[in-house]
C-alpha cells in the first residue's frame, strides 16, 4: 500500500511540475493558439487561467495540438 | 458574451452579490471565533482556523448546492444563480485554508513528507468506518480546485460546454467526499448530535429539493403533442403566447421556445449555448431573445447571436393554421435562418 | 439543461441517495465513542484526589482510590498538538477500552472510574496513536 501511495504521490508531483511549466507556456503563447479572442483581452485574464492550465494541461495540450493540425 | 475576455464582467448586481458574500463570510467567522473563545478559551489559533474555515466551506457548499433546484422551483431565487460561480470560488478558498492549515498542523511536524504522512497516517483503506477521512478531504479539495480554476467563460468555451459541465458536475462527488470526511473524521473524534443532525438535515434538504425540481421538470418533459397533422405537432394558439415572450414546448425529447415578437413568431432551441439556461423563460429585448440567466442574446429568426458574437442555436419550422401554431419536430442546423410566421 | 444533462443529474442523484445515507448510517452506528457521554464524566466530583499517578510538564494525573467509585483528575497543563485527545479507561474485565471523555483544552478534568480500571489511556484519534498510558495504583 505504501508503494502504491508513493507511486501515486510521485505521479502527482510530476504532473504538477509539468503543469507549472505548461502554464508558463500557456500564459505566453498557448492561450493565443487555443483561442484568438485572448489577444483582445488583458494579461490579467491569462493570469487567472494559470491554475486551470496547471490542473488540466494534458487536455489543453491535446486541444492545442489538434487545433494546429486542423489549421495546417 | 463579449468581444474579449474580462477577468470578471463586473456590474452593479455582481458587486452587490459579492459584497453580501464578504459580509456573510466575515460575520460567520466572527461568530464562530467568538463562540469558540467563550466556550473553549484554550483552543489554539491553528485549531480555531481549521474548524472555522472547514465549517465555513461546508456551509457555503450547502448554499451553492441549494441554489440550482431553488431557482427552478421559484424564479425569485434566480438572482442567486446569476453569480453562483463567485460563491463557489469563495467556498473553494475557505476549503483551501482549512486543508492547508490541517496539513501543516497534523503532518508537517514530523520528518516525513507532509503529503506522504497524510496518506499513510491511517492505512485502513479496506475499512469502511475507519477509512482515512483526511484522504477523502484531499480528493474533495482537488475536485473543488479544478472547478474553481475553470470558473471562467474562457474555459466554458475552450474545454467545450460538455467537458466543462461534466467537470462541474463533480461537485456532487466532492459533496459526498466532504460528508464522509466529516462523519469519519471530526464526528468520530467528537461525536455531536448537533453536528450529525445539521449535516443529515442538510443532505435531506438538498436531496429533496433536487428531487422536487427533477419531478417538476419531468412533468414538462413528458408532455406530448395533443394533435399532429402531417407530421406537424400542435403547440398552442397564438393568443396563448404573451408579446415578447415564449411558449416552451417539447419535440423529440428536447425543449424548444416559440417566441412572439413584432407581430411574428419564431421557434428556437430552449437551451442557451452559454450555460444551458432556459431561453424560453427570457424576453425579447431590442429584437433579441435574451437568456434570463446571464443575458446571452440570439436573433429569433436564425438562432444566431447578433454580430460580432458567434454563438448559434438550432431553429425550428413553424406553421399557422387559423389561430393554431404547429411546429415541425425536426430541428434545423444551428444558425439556420427561417422565415418567421407573420401574424 | 438539455435532456442528456438531466439524465446525468438523475443518475448521479440516484447514486447519492442510495450510497450516502448507507455510509452515513454505518459511520454513526460504528461511532467508537458514545454520542451521549455520562453527565458526570467531565463534571466536578466531591472528595479530594490524593495520589499522584503521573506528574510531568504536560500532565498531572491524580487518583483518590478510597472513593469506591474512583475519582480521577487529569490536569492538562500544556496544549497538545492533537486538538481533542480521547481518554479511555482500560480494564481487564472489559474486552474494549471505555471512552470516558475528551481533553479539549488546557485545564482540569474529573472522571469517575471504578477500581477494576488498571490504566488510563490518552489517544489521538486523528493519527490513530496512543499518546500516553498511565498505570493506576489502587493501594
Amino acid at each position: 500500500m505504501e508503494l502504491l501511495i508513493q507511486l501515486f504521490l510521485g505521479f502527482l508531483g510530476i504532473y504538477t511540475v509539468i503543469g507549472v511549466l505548461f502554464a508558463l507556456y500557456f500564459f505566453f503563447k498557448g492561450a493565443f493558439a487555443l483561442d484568438p479572442l485572448i489577444e483582445e483581452s488583458k494579461w490579467t485574464v491569462r493570469l487567472l487561467l494559470i491554475p486551470g492550465a496547471i490542473g488540466l494541461w494534458p487536455l489543453l495540450l491535446f486541444k492545442i495540438i489538434n487545433k494546429s493540425r486542423t489549421s495546417l | 458574451m463579449g468581444l474579449d475576455y474580462q477577468t470578471v464582467l463586473w456590474n452593479s448586481h455582481k458587486k452587490k452579490y459579492d459584497l453580501w458574500i464578504a459580509i456573510g463570510v466575515f460575520l460567520y467567522l466572527l461568530t464562530f471565533i467568538g463562540i469558540t473563545i467563550l466556550t473553549n478559551p484554550e483552543t489554539t489559533a491553528e485549531t480555531l482556523i481549521i474548524r472555522a474555515f472547514g465549517t465555513l466551506a461546508i456551509a457555503l457548499l450547502h448554499i451553492v448546492l441549494l441554489i440550482g433546484p431553488l431557482s427552478r422551483l421559484n424564479s425569485r431565487f434566480l438572482p442567486l444563480l446569476y453569480n453562483r460561480r463567485h460563491l463557489g470560488v469563495s467556498m473553494f478558498l475557505a476549503a483551501l485554508i482549512h486543508g492547508a492549515f490541517s496539513i501543516i498542523q497534523f503532518h508537517t511536524l514530523g520528518n516525513t513528507n507532509a503529503f506522504y504522512a497524510l496518506f499513510t497516517s491511517n492505512l485502513e483503506y479496506d475499512s469502511l468506518t475507519n477509512f482515512p477521512f483526511q484522504v477523502l478531504g484531499f480528493f474533495a479539495l482537488i475536485i473543488l480546485f479544478l472547478m474553481a480554476a475553470t470558473s471562467h467563460d474562457f474555459w466554458l468555451k475552450n474545454l467545450s460546454p460538455k467537458i466543462w459541465k461534466g467537470l462541474h458536475m463533480m461537485v456532487y462527488v466532492a459533496y459526498a467526499f466532504v460528508l464522509l470526511h466529516v462523519f469519519l473524521g471530526a464526528l468520530q473524534q467528537q461525536p455531536s448530535l448537533w453536528s450529525i443532525s445539521i449535516l443529515s438535515i442538510g443532505f435531506i434538504v438538498i436531496a429533496s429539493l433536487h428531487l422536487k425540481a427533477a419531478l417538476q421538470e419531468s412533468k414538462i418533459d413528458k408532455q406530448t403533442a395533443i394533435k399532429v397533422e402531417d407530421g406537424w405537432e400542435f403547440v398552442c394558439t397564438v393568443d396563448e403566447i404573451p408579446e415578447d415572450r415564449a411558449k416552451i414546448f417539447i419535440v423529440q425529447k428536447e425543449r424548444i421556445a416559440i417566441f412572439k415578437y413584432e407581430n411574428k413568431l419564431s421557434a428556437i432551441s430552449n437551451v442557451c449555448k452559454h450555460q444551458g439556461g432556459p431561453l424560453g423563460e427570457g424576453k425579447v429585448i431590442d429584437g433579441c431573445v435574451t437568456c434570463p440567466w446571464h443575458g446571452y442574446q440570439y436573433l429569433p429568426a436564425n438562432g444566431q447571436s447578433p454580430p460580432p458574437f458567434t454563438e448559434k442555436i438550432a431553429t425550428y419550422r413553424l406553421k399557422k393554421i387559423a389561430n393554431e401554431i404547429y411546429v415541425h419536430p425536426e430541428g434545423l442546423a444551428e444558425g439556420t435562418a427561417i422565415e418567421p410566421i407573420a401574424l | 439543461m438539455n435532456t442528456r444533462q438531466r439524465k446525468k443529474h438523475k443518475i448521479i442523484w440516484l447514486l447519492l441517495l442510495v450510497i450516502v445515507p448507507i455510509l452515513l448510517v454505518f459511520t454513526i452506528v460504528n461511532l467508537k465513542e458514545p454520542l451521549f457521554t455520562h453527565n458526570n464524566a467531565l463534571g466536578v466530583v466531591k472528595g479530594e484526589a490524593k495520589q499522584i499517578m503521573l506528574e510531568n510538564e504536560t500532565f498531572t494525573v491524580l487518583l483518590d482510590p478510597k472513593n469506591t467509585d474512583g475519582n480521577l483528575q487529569i490536569f492538562l497543563k500544556k496544549s497538545l498538538e492533537s486538538p481533542a485527545p480521547l481518554v479511555y479507561a482500560v480494564s481487564k474485565d472489559m474486552p474494549k477500552d471505555s471512552y470516558i471523555g475528551t481533553l479539549t483544552a488546557k485545564g482540569k478534568y474529573d472522571f469517575k472510574i471504578n477500581s477494576t480500571t488498571t490504566s488510563v489511556k490518552i489517544y489521538d484519534a486523528i493519527k490513530k496513536e496512543e499518546l500516553l498510558n498511565i498505570p493506576l495504583s489502587w493501594d
